[in-house]
């Protein structure tokens, strides 16, 4: 229903603008008027040479179309051709127009929207037609490492703005007929391409027709990032852990595709959504397959390890330090009371308030120029990091404990919000209740998880079910040859990964 | 479902507030107590000196340090809540390493302070318990310790280096309180004095206390403590010095205790019971001087004879000592009668008491020198 909505809407703007006619200048003349106070709108009339009266004209707007490209294709053949008594639109086509990418346009909608996408309408003298012609050619970025998914060993591409470049990207590397990519336009006012793409056989149909009908139910006047898909299609929009992955990589979002994941891209942004995106994701890392299975291993758990210390160091700490002093050893609480000693603040503010300017220093050096994040790394560490605990505003232990909760926050960039959330949930709850509210959070915590479904598949399900199959590649990750088949529930009906899966 | 929805609250909240107490507390708003000393006054009051951890800011640093506070009551439980009249930070015990008890307190027996360490939630019964040997306990804290700040923990730390020693032992007080319930066996606590080195008083560890069921009876020297501790199978290292006298002159040796097995047999033959002990004892050879260059195996079983031989006169003369002195089964004679022959423990246990005084124990010690150390020769002198 929205989507036909979209549609009428669109249509209904166009049409009371324009009426092709017989007549070029009249033509023109009203395609001008589309495109009033829009300065970027170039008309370029121009005739044959061996019949002037044979008169032409391009639209195209200026920047969006490579100027070479349209003065090769188009205004050179036509200019220079032998155009014989007879020709129409057809023959132009047909014969004359040296592009890959041209068909006829009946109505001025599709020559508007081509025109807007970068490409170049020719209209003919006394013919209500229009030829649409393939001129595309934006400047974009080229090719980089992603900044944000870095890797030591594997390739360096990721994705950029540009849909086809990111889908030749993923293309490249899955030489099968399978693979299917399929497109839809979303965004009212910016009528974003997206390209919704899974390998046919491996992908499971029930979960890809639920991914299609969310798409389908979505409405909104602009997509501008891949966050907006996620917010309008997520199975648990209050949550704080995502549903649906991101990743920057095309090695990423074609293992996804293998393991019968869905994958949307997005024009412009240069990023590839994958679905469903189940916890052990937030803590697998392409480059995991691409080193030797021990020392994966030895980070994925690190990666675990590190997720939990950064939401519960802080907790613990004023769990111990205001209620369980008994659970200290002796030489810890002789070592903490001395730190303690004459620090004005409860234990309770002290760590909130560190907490707190941790988050603000790490604010803002992430949008800091490199510069000047120097600096602001200097008054971090020395200013509030030094000359506090000597001073005697905060004590050294809480400093160690916010050190260290910043640092394992930051082992794995994806989780870092739900992990800022849940230490303050901690936090709060500990110095409230102590141990008992830990728990009470962390228990909380674990049945929110598990409650949790990524289009139908539970959050948890490689943790909670039954069965070594879905442990081979969550907290370690086993060798190649442990994991023979594609994750039970995702997959669809091609389970196999290996030769000898099967048995 | 909806009201099902807002029952789900309810019931967290409710697990939340019925937690138990409610006490967040900073936590340099405890007086952290280190040891305790247990004293009586003429009236029958409690006195107790406390070793209490305090906090001093120098500058920027801050020290700990060590404050002595004495508080009086009635009753312990009393004692302890005056001295919140006379010192800031509420005492807190659950940190306490040491409770000494005063002469005084216990030979009148210590029944109700053992019974408030097992009543009260910060006092752990796991504190270790010591018996002053001098007149009161508290005019052990005045005495110094070498290293540390805190002189409790000194003491704590004492004790666990006992093991390579062995001429005292930890008890705490959970251990403690077992022994006395138990059939057959009295209990024995470490003793504790002071001594003076270089014109100042230390605190020492001077062997141990007898006691009958709580009450105390008297104190035991180091080397005694020694013998008590090969016979409760307590040893876990130490030393057996030996003089030797043979050929050649008077030599020194030191026989390292590696490992202890010590057997309390119990017998009951033609109605008389009595005590076999087998202690089976590996060493390692420390010190030696010997005119000649090689250890020969004649050498090896002389010396380990001649070991063995003190060991049995030292821990016989021992037993018999405190058989005719205290009576009291410290040993746990008794006991091993009531766990391998509980027949026989039936019959004898109502007049156990007097058969303990005459009973005949038999010490039986095997000595197995296992190593020589890092070499296997003597120093050689030339001229």
């Amino acid at each position: 229903m929205p989507a036909d909505s979209n549609k009428s809407s669109i249509n209904m703007h166009f049409k009371a603008d324009i009426k092709l006619g017989k007549n070029l200048s009249d033509n023109i003349f009203q395609f001008k008027k589309v495109f009033q106070d829009d300065d970027t709108f170039r008309v370029r009339s121009f005739t044959n040479q061996k019949q002037p009266d044979a008169k032409f004209c391009v639209l195209y707007i200026d920047g969006m179309v490579d100027v070479q490209t349209a003065n090769r294709t188009i205004m050179e053949p036509i200019i220079q051709c032998h155009l014989t008594e007879k020709y129409d639109i057809d023959s132009i086509l047909n014969h004359v127009v040296i592009n890959n990418y041209a068909e006829k346009a009946y109505t001025p909608e599709q020559m508007v929207e081509g025109i807007i996408r970068g490409e170049t309408v020719l209209l003919m003298d006394h013919c209500s037609e229009a030829l649409i012609i393939s001129t595309k050619g934006w400047k974009s970025r080229s090719i980089a490492e992603p900044e944000n998914e870095k890797v030591l060993r594997g390739p360096r591409e990721g994705f950029v703005e540009p849909i086809l470049v990111n889908l030749s990207l993923i293309r490249r590397r899955l030489a099968t007929p399978n693979l299917k990519f399929k497109f839809m336009t979303l965004g009212t006012q910016t009528k974003t391409k997206v390209c919704v793409s899974y390998i046919e056989g491996i992908v499971n149909n029930k979960i890809l027709s639920e991914v299609l009908d969310r798409l389908n139910k979505v409405s909104i006047d602009s997509v501008l990032g891949s966050n907006y898909l996620v917010e309008l299609t997520t199975d648990a929009p209050y949550s704080p852990f995502k549903t649906i992955g991101s990743t920057e990589r095309p090695d990423v979002a074609v293992a996804k595709l293998l393991e019968g994941r869905i994958i949307i891209i997005l024009d412009g942004t240069p990023e590839a959504l994958t679905m469903p995106f189940l916890f052990e994701e937030y803590f697998q890392n392409d480059e995991d397959y691409y080193i030797n299975f021990y020392y994966s291993s030895i980070s994925r758990f690190l990666r675990f390890f590190g997720f939990v210390l950064t939401i519960s160091t802080a907790g613990l700490y004023v769990a111990f330090m205001c209620f369980h002093w008994e659970m200290m050893p002796v030489m810890l609480l002789v070592s903490v009371l001395e730190a303690r000693e004459a620090i004005p603040f409860p234990t309770i503010i002290e760590t909130l308030g560190l907490l707190v300017t941790f988050e603000i220093l790490r604010e803002a050096g992430s949008r800091m120029p490199i510069n000047i994040g120097q600096s602001l790394s200097i008054l971090g560490a020395l200013v509030l990091g030094t000359a506090a605990v000597e001073a005697r505003i905060v004590s050294a232990p809480v400093i160690v404990i916010v050190a260290l909760t910043g640092l394992t926050g930051l082992m794995i960039p994806k989780i870092k919000g739900p992990s800022i959330i849940l230490r303050y949930f901690l936090v709060l709850l500990s110095g409230f209740l102590g141990l008992y509210g830990f728990m009470m959070g962390s228990i909380i915590i674990m049945i929110h998880l598990c409650g949790i479904r990524s289009f139908g598949i539970p959050y948890m399900v490689s943790f909670t079910s039954l069965g070594p199959e879905g442990l081979k590649d969550t907290i370690f990750r086993l060798p190649l040859w442990f994991m023979k088949k594609r994750p039970k529930f995702i997959s669809g009906e091609n389970k196999i990964r290996q030769a000898n899966g099967g048995q | 479902m909806k009201k099902r929805l807002l029952l789900l609250p309810w019931i967290m909240m409710i697990a939340l507030f019925s937690t138990s107490c409610w006490n967040y507390k900073d936590v340099e708003n405890l007086g952290v107590v280190a040891g305790c000393a247990i004293d009586k006054t003429g009236e029958g009051h409690y006195t107790l000196t406390v070793e209490m951890i305090n906090m001093v800011v120098k500058g920027r640093e801050s020290q700990p340090e060590s404050v002595i506070l004495e508080t009086e009551g009635e009753t312990i439980l009393d004692a302890i809540r005056n001295s919140i009249s006379i010192s800031s930070p509420k005492l807190y015990w659950s940190h306490a390493t040491c409770l000494i008890l005063g002469q005084d307190v216990a030979s009148e027996g210590i029944k109700e302070i053992l019974d408030i360490i097992f009543r009260d939630e910060e006092l752990r019964v796991g504190i270790h318990l010591f018996v002053s040997e001098g007149k009161t306990a508290k005019e052990l804290f005045d005495a110094k310790v070498l290293t540390a700040v805190i002189k409790s923990f000194e003491i704590d730390r004492r004790m666990a280096d006992e093991g390579f020693l062995s001429k005292s032992f930890p008890v705490q007080a959970y251990r403690f309180i077992d022994v006395l319930s138990e059939e057959g066996i009295s209990g024995v606590l470490p003793s504790i004095c002071i001594t003076e080195q270089k014109g100042e008083k230390m605190i020492e560890l001077c062997g141990s206390a007898v006691f009958k069921e709580d009450k105390l009876l008297g104190f035991l020297d180091k080397e005694e403590t020694k013998s008590l501790n090969f016979i409760l199978n307590n040893i876990k290292g130490g030393v057996i010095p030996l003089k030797e006298s043979s050929d050649g002159g008077a030599q020194r040796i030191s026989l390292e205790i590696l490992k202890n097995k010590t057997d309390i047999e119990p017998m009951y033959i033609n109605n008389k019971p009595s005590i076999q002990i087998n202690i089976e004892t590996e060493v390692s050879l420390k010190e030696l001087n010997k005119a000649d260059n090689t250890i020969t195996q004649k050498d090896l079983e002389f010396i380990e004879k001649e070991a063995g031989n003190r060991l049995k006169t030292d821990i016989e003369g021992f037993i018999s000592k405190v058989q005719k002195k205290y009576n009291s089964d410290i040993f746990g004679f008794g006991r091993s009668f009531y766990k391998n022959k509980p027949s026989v423990w039936k019959k004898i246990s109502h007049q156990w008491k007097n058969i303990f005084k005459d009973l005949e124990v038999k010490v039986k010690p095997t000595i197995r020198i296992m190593d020589s150390g890092m070499t296997n020769t003597y120093i050689h002198i030339g001229d």
